[in-house]
């Protein structure tokens, strides 16, 4: 049997793929031993900046005066850039006169203005660079513009409601909401923490734009916006919460798990009690349907409604659902112990026994 | 006669090595390139953090950081107190003592004042049975499950099974994690709630490094020429293989040492299969078939900067035992899910993963094994001429050398945590060093690994555990 490649061409091929492959070894063993090297080079001198400035940049945010200008024109360029990581880092922890000082450093370093211009370019990480310096900055904001500059990218769209949140604009709540919850792609947790925040003491933008909009958001946002209603104070008791009631029907079980959770938070009132129906939200097919009635409604109920939920135990399938019971009721069950279903009592046991846990 | 047919056979072999070796090849590049290119974005994506404090959010996600330990007295307080110092505030810590004959449990419950729960679990819990389950007097959040022996599957089941925890982190026991290192891993889980079901992160030989209270210090080689072969081992893996076949969307290990999963879903699937002696490699394997045919949309993603320091075996007989047993579970797993394998069903995973999977880690040593006895055997018969041959065998080391150049590159470019040029060197030599004679070892064991699969041998093997030596240890 021949050979399909005649040997002297199998040779030179061979040969020519070697020479390829010592051209590509030189070229990233070069590479690789550069980049080693220069970045070594680079860190030495960044420690050695760090060590000089952090002191230094404490002793003057202590001073009453820190004269920051004086102090700028002494330092490098790196010393300058570490300073900038410096500034970054102390706005996200520092409050108060703190940041206050840290922001006229940050003045002196033009942060605010070099951040406007990146978000003139496609760039998406130096648009974001540039909106977390104007969150964090008290640099003056165009709030149109932002607005209208603004892409669908999750990211950017919280990253723009954020600086309205950190800069208190006019309706920054209802604009931010809106902002936020104009997409059918589920929040990332920067943007469902913004709309938190934008929400927190009063989440009427947040339900007015629900009011408006839940039919068009997608599953998995309607989830979303509900679960932050749990999280946030109440609203006025007029305030529009028909559409979170609807949400008891939805078809998609988290859903209707988030909206028992948002009105948990409004349980306490009469009213709204009287509209839920423990009864019903307990033979919910799903398990985590009932597990949120138990975690959010039971707390609320009188001796007739535990008792209710107790006989409803007695058929739960869930043990977890079971715990929760146990967990929210803790006191209630161990006042009234009678007749517990065997399995409830255990949970019960359980809960009494892992004290640490339960709090 | 007999020499003619012998000439046909060994042609026709050499041939078709040649084409299994250029195929095998044009995987390699592929998804090297790719992790090239996954790098290039994550290390772009890495300089913007949002300007948020993720720690204060209602929504950030509780996780269980499960911990399998079997006979991990030398190291199992040394690991917990590392994990109570992980920054991340919503943790619940369950360690799982797997039945140890050892004193894992005894210093366990000295060191952490553990207290026994009082009371029957009211949970079904899908493992071995419950011996006890203790709280930490002085850590809230650590928990410890007491069970019989099951081996690493079971043991991470009893955790997935018990916490409530939406996430839960599998971590081995003899294993350190940066203090920022779940932090990192749960990022893709915060950018993407809804389709995200499981991250892994890279591992790392631990065996040069400086370590500190449970944390690692200052990142060198090791002296050792094994510990520093799989060093440059992990580094390509990780850094040109993961990140390559992530960028594919195509992820199917994530490392049992750090993966984090969506618990809900393993807990659907079943969890982990304790009769797998590569129970991380067969769970992914299973999570894909199982969100493929429900037609979900899902992502699994390799997170190249949260790192879990391990130490690697430093003998051969350990290191052995360990990639025999992955050999296996690889042969077990591909056999099992080989329904998968080109089946379209399966979208690219059935289509490209699977089949480059068979191809480059199942049937690759094996065929090499092959080579290096055809070959030699050919020169004798005159069918293949030495200077081809030799031409060949550059060319075949000179690819591996690049490719493992490939890992150490992406290391350098992005994350740099050898940041000395020297230790840089010294890998790239282990780069070169491991195609004279360590190449041809693993062809060997992945063939006594085959033999082993198929007499039935399912046992995980011995793994001598040591203490982390700290600086701590030796002021």
């Amino acid at each position: 049997m021949t050979s399909p490649v005649p040997a002297g061409v199998l040779r030179a091929a061979l040969l020519w793929i070697a020479l390829g492959l010592l051209v590509a070894l030189v070229v990233t063993a070069g590479a690789t031993i550069g980049r080693s090297v220069r970045g070594s080079i680079a860190d030495r001198r960044r420690e050695a900046a760090t060590e000089r400035i952090q002191p230094a940049l404490f002793e003057r945010l202590a001073r009453h005066d820190p004269d920051w200008t004086a102090w700028l024109a002494e330092c490098s360029p790196t010393e300058r850039r570490v300073l900038e990581s410096e500034v970054d880092r102390l706005l996200r922890s520092f409050t108060g006169t703190d940041r206050d000082q840290v922001r006229a450093l940050a003045k002196q370093l033009e942060l605010g203005r070099r951040a406007e211009q990146p978000f003139d370019v496609g760039d998406r990480i130096r648009r974001l660079e540039a909106l977390s310096w104007l969150a964090l900055l008290d640099y003056p904001i165009n709030i149109d513009r932002l607005r209208k500059r603004c892409s669908s990218d999750p990211d950017e769209r919280a990253a723009v409601a954020r600086v309205f949140y950190e800069h208190d604009v006019p309706d920054a709540s209802a604009v931010g909401t809106r902002l936020l919850l104009r997409t059918d792609d589920p929040l990332p947790l920067f943007g469902r923490d913004t709309l938190y925040r934008l929400n927190e003491t009063d989440p009427t933008a947040l339900l007015e734009t629900g009011t408006s909009q839940w039919t068009d958001w997608s599953d998995a946002v309607l989830a979303q916006a509900l679960e932050t209603l749990q999280y946030c104070d109440p609203a006025d008791t007029d305030a529009p919460l028909e559409w979170v009631f609807s949400c008891l029907s939805h078809e998609t079980p988290t859903v209707r798990a988030a909206a028992i959770g948002a009105l948990g938070t409004y349980a306490w009132h009469p009213d709204i009690q009287s509209r839920l129906d423990i009864v019903w939200l307990v033979a919910d097919p799903d398990p985590r349907v009932r597990r949120a009635t138990y975690r959010h409604l039971s707390e609320w109920g009188d001796a007739d409604d535990v008792r209710t939920i107790v006989n409803t135990a007695a058929a739960e399938s869930d043990d977890r659902a079971l715990l929760i019971v146990a967990d929210e009721l803790t006191e209630r069950l161990q006042a009234d112990d009678r007749d517990l279903p065997p399995r409830l009592r255990q949970c019960l046991d359980w809960v009494v026994a892992d004290q640490p846990r339960t709090g | 006669m007999i020499r003619d047919v012998l000439v046909v056979l060994l042609t026709t072999a050499s041939w078709l090595i040649l084409v299994f070796y250029v195929l095998v090849n044009i995987v390699y590049v592929l998804v090297y390139v790719s992790g090239l290119l996954e790098l290039r974005h994550r290390v772009r994506e890495s300089r913007w953090t949002a300007a948020f404090n993720r720690f204060g959010s209602p929504s950030f996600p509780t996780v269980a950081v499960i911990v399998p330990a079997y006979n991990e007295a030398p190291t199992i307080v040394d690991s917990v107190q590392a994990l109570t110092d992980l920054k991340y505030g919503a943790k619940e810590l369950v360690v799982v003592n797997d039945g140890s004959t050892d004193a894992t449990l005894e210093r366990l419950v000295d060191a952490f004042d553990l207290r026994e729960i009082d009371a029957e679990l009211p949970l079904d819990i899908d493992s071995a049975p419950v011996q006890g389950i203790y709280r930490s007097a002085i850590i809230d959040e650590l928990i410890v499950i007491d069970k019989d022996n099951g081996g690493k599957g079971d043991a991470l089941n009893a955790g997935i099974w018990f916490t409530d925890a939406s996430l839960f982190c599998a971590l081995d026991a003899d294993s350190l994690i940066d203090r920022d290192g779940l932090l990192g891993a749960i990022e893709p889980f915060l950018r993407r709630p809804d389709e995200m079901v499981a991250t892994g992160g890279s591992v790392r030989a631990a065996n040069g490094c400086d370590v500190e209270y449970g944390q690692v210090n200052a990142v060198e080689t090791s002296d050792s020429f094994i510990s520093g072969l799989q060093e440059m081992e992990y580094l390509r893996a990780f850094y040109a293989g993961r990140l390559g076949y992530s960028r594919l969307q195509g992820l199917l290990i994530i490392s049992g040492a750090f993966g984090l999963f969506r618990t809900d879903l393993v807990r659907e699937i079943g969890g982990y299969n304790p009769d797998s002696v590569t129970e991380d490699f067969d769970l992914v394997v299973r999570l894909h078939r199982f969100l493929t045919e429900k037609g979900r949309d899902y992502r699994v993603e390799f997170v190249p900067e949260p790192v879990v320091w391990t130490q690697v075996p430093n003998d051969w007989p350990t290191l052995g035992r360990q990639r025999r047993r992955w050999y296996r579970g690889l042969v077990d797993t591909l056999i099992r899910e080989r329904g998968m394998v080109g089946n379209p069903r399966y979208g690219r995973i059935g289509l490209f993963v699977m089949p480059a999977y068979a191809l480059t880690e199942g049937l690759g040593p094996l065929v090499e094994g092959v080579g290096y006895v055809l070959v030699p055997l050919s020169i004798a018969l005159g069918i293949v001429e030495p200077t081809l041959f030799v031409l060949f065998l550059t060319v075949t080391s000179g690819v591996g050398i690049l490719f493992s150049w490939f890992g150490i590159l992406s290391e350098v470019y992005s994350f740099r945590r050898y940041d000395n040029p020297a230790d840089v060197l010294v890998l790239m030599g282990h780069g070169v060093l491991e195609n004279v004679g360590y190449r041809q070892w693993k062809a060997l064991i992945a063939w006594r690994a085959l033999f082993e699969y198929c007499r039935g041998d399912r046992s995980w093997g011995e793994m001598d555990r040591q203490r982390f030596v700290g600086s701590e240890d030796t002021d």
